[in-house]
Formats: structure tokens, C-alpha cells, sequence
């Protein structure tokens, strides 16, 4: 205890001979951990903003369609209204919010331009709380009740269309027969989203004009769900398929992470990146570690010839020198760890990205980040620079324990 | 008379074959308990390599050296280590005190090593300074004294554990004539009140005429041991 005590206190006393290099040291750790956890933090707000909004377009955190309808999105390929078994499921206390669509390509014509799209048949209630469209409507009003007449456009369709609020446009699509059915439909809102693709590509009206209008009597394109608590969703989806089995129903029923590969791609992948990024920055700050540590020791030769002349052991030496480093990276990665958290609560209630946000909704994320502090990944970074820190100093304290006292100690000052 | 340290043909060679230097050539020497050394000689005699030899700061070539009956050529580097910090106190030409340690750390910092708790440490510190003179200047870093005070603190840790033996090389040499005079007899008067062993390497005459037992060396061997009255 006594050595220990020793080795702590000379430790300390030899981190603040050269303060100025173990200020710039403190700084370069602390910054590197800062930009670790603060680009962390912004990649998994980017990632769960791409989740969301990905889950809240239309997807929902699961689907159910006619086999077949993934490959070819057709109005043939379309399921009857849930039965009562199946609604009881889907009204249990596991799913948050649910709903039926009718979703066919269609195209838009407007007086002065046509378009295509996917015209989504809604049930207006209940898209609360699962998709974004009763909540993105800007101008004009949203439907009222499952027969409401109009038409809702995306803001960029409704300019390429050159219309606007109250104008008529012509809708065309597809008839279970192969025929062409259409209907005229007044401009009844429009909204406006991040994704600008998703203004081009959905216009919404309300079940029944869509039903009608397709004549496919109550049948529906999809159900689509969003749970209460992710984690559940494998078990709830388990459970749907073992009543459809029962029932011989064939239906095609996806999770979102098959009907959005993409987004699960990149969620896997910033996991990765943020593991990279990590490891890429403790390798910078390990330079400057290394660095620093070996200049200390080099500068000290004859100091540490004098240490092993007094009766110090070289593995002291070595636990002094690793002493030093666990000072030198501790009050790096903690100050580094503090200003970091303090960056992220100082941009919790939202990050604009400006101009960065082209490239960010590409794939589909919001412009503006909401990052969170993550304990548990905050941790893992701080104490694997620290630890990594601490390992890369033994070769700096191997080389101090491995000086001669007789080569160092009458060199001059 | 009790032996201290005892060398057996001892023999320290740097260099191979045409190029090899004897730094000391087979030399047989013993030290007895109480002796108050001078080790002079010209430079490259192998003063300074005898008394790193002594304290097991260099390996022999050959030859035996022991110091407290313990083969000091036949340690390794902890073995040595614990030695050197048990049974050796070393004053070296430069003071070498730890420079980011008072005058008290200094001289605790053997004891410290020797795991003696605080409130002792800080007892024998004391009265070590009071016996160097330097009472009130235990708080002083190495930088706030002068060259006599850095070396009166240096002699200072090298006793304060009582080693069997101190090993001081070229002592004075950075002193101005004063300082060397009192840390020349404080040295002395530590051999007589405590019967501590001294063994300086030195050109310094003042020095050689200091001591009891008065060694010369010249090519590695010695020749000449004498002691005076």
C-alpha cells in the first residue's frame, strides 16, 4: 500500500512537470473521445431517424398483403377485410395502432400535367398514431370519416401537377378485370413531408372512393401495424401466421425489416461504422499517446536509472509509468466523456442539418437529428479508449523499466 | 573486524577481442564494517566501475563480488534491486535527488519503497535532516537548494535506512571548497557515530585526505591500499 501510494504520487507529479504537453495530451484524448461519442450519438440518431421515418411513411412495423403483391403491387393481388378472429388480434393490447389500405399505381392528371403514383385508400382514424399522414397536412383539411371525398396531394406533386386546393384532378388506375377505372377528385389537402420522394409518389383518398372506385367491393391491399413495444413484434407475428394456418388463409406477412432491407442495412451498418470510427480515432489518439509517453520516458532515462539505483524494482517502474497513463487517459476520456454528453443534451430537441440534409433524406432520414445519450455505448467508448490507452502505454513503461541504471545514471542534467 | 564486501578477481572488460578495455583487472579487495574509504585514481582507472560493481549497478565480467555475504554477481535485476535497496546508499556526483520530490519525499522514498508506514518515515526523516543540517527545509524541492544542500539531502537518504554501506562517487565534485569541507565531515561524523561503512571515489586530495583507508587504482588494478592513523 505504501508503494502504492509511491508510485501514485510520483505518478501524478510527473504528468505536471511538462504541463503543457499534458495539457495538450488531455486535450487531444478528451477531444478525440468527445468526437467519438458525439459522432456516435449523431450516426444512431440518424439511423433511428431513418427508422422512423421509414416505419412511420406507410410501413408500419409490419404488413400483411396477398402472396404475390410484393413482387407486382396489382389490385389483383389483394386479401379480404380481416376476419373477427383476426381483428380480435389485431384490436389485443400488444399493437399500438392498425389499419387497412387499398394501395394501387396509379396515374394523376392533372389540367395541365399527369404523374404516376400509388394511390393509397385510407381509413382516416385509423392512420393516427401508425402513419405520418394525418399529422402532415399543411393546406386544406384532412378526411373526415372512411367516405370522404377529395384527395390528398404531396406538396411537390401538386407543383409538378400545377394544381392546387379545390382543383380537380383525374385519377386512373388498374380494375381487377384489367380494365382502366377512373375518378375525378378534388384537391382536399396537401401535405408536406421531409422525403420530398414521398410527396412525388403517394396521393391519398379514403377506403370506400378507393373501394368504389376499383370496384373490389370491401377488399383491402394491405394491413398494416404498429406495436406497442418492438421486441414483441416475432411473437406477434408468429401468432398471426398460426391463426391464418388454422384458418388455411395464404397470406403474405413481412416484418419491416424485410419490407425495408435497406433500412435494416443501415442500421446494421452504423453499428459497424460506429465500431470503426471508434477504433480509427483511438488509433490517432493512441499516436499521441504512445508519443507523448515515450518523449516522458526518453527525457527521464537517468531518472529511472536512478529509481532502479535506489532499490526500485523495474516492474514498479513499469506500474509507475502505467500509473501515469491511466492519470494521463482518465482525465482525457473524462473531460472528452463530460463535454461530450453535454453536446449531445445541448442538441437533444434537435440537430438542423441545413444543408446536409440533401444527402441525409436520400436515405430517408429527417433534416433535423435528434441525438440521445447512450449510456451503455457512451460507456463502452470511454472505458475502451481508456483501457486501450493504458495497454498502448506499456510499451512506453516497458522501455523505462528496461533501463540500466549504470548506462543512465551518470549522464548529466 | 566484520567483512562488508569482499571481492574475488573481479574483473569488469568492455569491448571484444583487439578493442577490449580492462576497466578493473582482477581485483581483490575487501571492506570491512566501519571503513572510511577514498577510491582514487586517474580517470579510467576504474574507480567509478568498482564502486558500481560494489552496487551492483554493472555486471562483472568475472569474479566474485559479495556484499553482506550475498553474491551480488549472481543476482538478477530485482534481486539486485532489493540489494541495493536493503543493504547500499548511494551519493552520486550530480546530488540525483527526484526532482518532483521535496527534501522529505527524497528522503522517505527509500523507506517508502521499504514499506515503513508514514508516521515513522516522517519521525527518521526528521531526525535525519536535523543530523545533516538542514532542520526547516524538509518542504524545499531539489530546485529551491543549493548544489551542498541537494548533496547533504542525498547523503540524508542514503543513510537514513542504515545500509551496511554507502557508496559515494566523486561526492564533491560539483561543491564549491566550503561545501565540500562540510559534507566532508558530516560524512565523518556519520562513520564515527554510527560505525557506517564510506567508500568515495574521488580525484579530489582534500577527499583522499579525509579517509582512514586510502585506495588507488590505476589501469583497472589497485595499487595501492593504505590506511592511516
Amino acid at each position: 500500500m505504501e508503494k502504492l501510494k509511491l508510485f501514485i504520487s510520483l505518478s501524478w507529479r510527473n504528468l505536471w512537470r511538462n504541463y503543457r504537453r499534458t495539457l495538450i495530451t488531455f486535450s487531444s484524448i478528451g477531444v478525440g473521445v468527445w468526437a467519438m461519442i458525439v459522432l456516435a450519438s449523431l450516426m444512431e440518431a440518424w439511423a433511428m431517424s431513418t427508422f422512423n421515418a421509414s416505419i412511420n411513411t406507410l410501413t408500419g412495423h409490419a404488413q400483411i398483403h396477398a402472396e404475390k403483391y410484393l413482387q407486382d403491387p396489382n389490385i389483383e393481388y389483394r386479401i379480404d377485410m380481416p376476419d373477427e378472429r383476426q381483428t380480435d388480434l389485431l384490436n389485443s393490447d400488444t399493437i399500438k395502432a392498425w389499419s387497412v389500405r387499398v394501395r394501387v399505381p396509379a396515374i394523376v392528371q392533372s389540367e395541365r400535367d399527369n404523374a404516376p403514383l400509388m394511390l393509397v385508400g385510407i381509413n382516416p382514424q385509423a392512420e393516427n398514431n401508425l402513419s405520418f399522414i394525418p399529422n402532415s397536412i399543411t393546406k386544406g383539411a384532412y378526411f373526415n370519416d372512411v367516405k370522404s371525398p377529395g384527395i390528398l396531394l404531396g406538396k411537390k406533386l401538386a407543383k409538378r401537377l400545377r394544381t392546387d386546393l379545390n382543383k380537380r384532378v383525374v385519377i386512373l388506375s388498374q380494375g381487377p378485370n384489367g380494365d382502366i377505372k377512373e375518378r375525378g377528385f378534388r384537391v382536399n389537402g396537401i401535405y408536406e413531408v421531409e422525403q420530398e420522394d414521398t410527396e412525388s409518389l403517394y396521393a391519398f383518398i379514403s377506403i370506400k372512393n378507393a373501394q368504389s372506385m376499383l370496384k373490389i367491393d370491401s377488399d383491402i391491399s394491405e394491413i398494416s401495424f404498429v406495436l406497442h413495444d418492438l421486441n414483441e413484434l416475432d411473437n406477434f407475428l408468429a401468432r398471426y401466421k398460426e391463426l391464418n394456418k388454422l384458418k388455411n388463409i395464404k397470406q403474405d406477412i413481412k416484418s419491416w425489416a424485410e419490407l425495408e432491407p435497406l433500412t435494416l442495412a443501415l442500421l446494421d451498418m452504423t453499428s459497424g461504422t460506429i465500431a470503426l470510427l471508434t477504433v480509427i480515432m483511438f488509433i490517432l489518439i493512441a499516436f499521441g499517446l504512445v508519443n507523448t509517453l515515450l518523449m516522458a520516458v526518453y527525457e527521464r532515462t537517468r531518472e529511472f536509472g536512478l529509481l532502479q539505483a535506489l532499490g526500485m524494482k523495474p516492474t514498479y517502474i513499469l506500474y509507475m509509468i502505467l500509473i501515469e497513463s491511466t492519470f494521463l487517459m482518465g482525465i482525457g476520456v473524462i473531460v472528452g466523456t463530460l463535454l461530450s454528453l453535454s453536446t449531445i443534451v445541448y442538441f437533444s430537441n434537435g440537430l438542423d442539418l441545413g444543408a446536409l440534409a440533401e444527402g441525409s433524406t436520400m436515405f430517408g432520414a429527417g433534416r433535423i437529428m435528434y441525438p440521445e445519450i447512450n449510456w451503455i455505448q457512451s460507456s463502452i467508448i470511454a472505458i475502451f479508449v481508456w483501457v486501450m490507452g493504458i495497454i498502448t502505454s506499456l510499451y512506453p513503461a516497458w522501455r523505462a523499466s528496461r533501463e540500466v541504471p549504470v548506462e543512465t545514471i551518470n549522464k548529466a542534467y | 573486524m566484520s567483512v562488508i564486501v569482499s571481492c574475488e578477481s573481479l574483473s569488469k572488460t568492455y569491448g571484444a577481442d583487439e578493442l577490449q578495455v580492462h576497466a578493473v583487472d582482477a581485483v581483490n579487495l575487501q571492506i570491512n564494517k566501519g571503513d572510511f574509504i577514498s577510491l582514487s585514481g586517474p580517470s579510467g582507472s576504474g574507480k567509478t566501475t568498482l564502486l558500481n560493481l560494489i552496487g551492483g549497478l554493472d555486471t562483472a565480467t568475472s569474479g566474485k563480488i559479495t556484499v553482506d555475504d550475498k553474491r551480488v554477481d549472481k543476482m538478477n535485476k530485482s534481486e539486485l534491486a532489493d540489494m541495493r535497496l536493503n543493504h547500499i546508499g548511494f551519493v552520486f556526483q550530480a546530488y540525483n535527488l527526484i526532482p518532483v520530490l521535496s527534501a522529505y519525499e527524497n528522503i522517505e522514498f527509500i523507506m517508502q519503497l521499504q514499506g515503513i508506514p508514514a508516521e515513522n518515515r516522517r519521525a527518521k526523516a526528521d531526525a535525519i535532516l536535523e543530523e545533516v543540517g538542514l532542520s526547516g527545509m524538509g518542504e524545499r524541492r531539489p530546485s529551491q537548494m543549493s548544489g551542498g544542500q541537494q548533496q547533504r539531502v542525498a547523503v540524508a537518504r542514503a543513510i537514513v535506512s542504515r545500509p551496511s554501506i554507502v557508496l559515494a562517487d566523486e561526492p564533491t565534485a560539483n561543491l564549491d571548497s566550503h561545501s565540500s569541507n562540510d559534507l566532508l565531515e558530516l560524512m565523518k561524523q556519520l562513520n564515527k557515530e554510527h560505525n557506517t561503512t564510506f567508500v568515495i571515489a574521488t580525484h579530489d586530495q582534500q577527499v583522499i585526505d579525509f579517509t582512514q583507508r586510502r585506495i588507488h587504482m590505476l589501469d583497472g588494478k589497485i595499487d595501492m591500499d593504505e590506511k592511516t592513523l
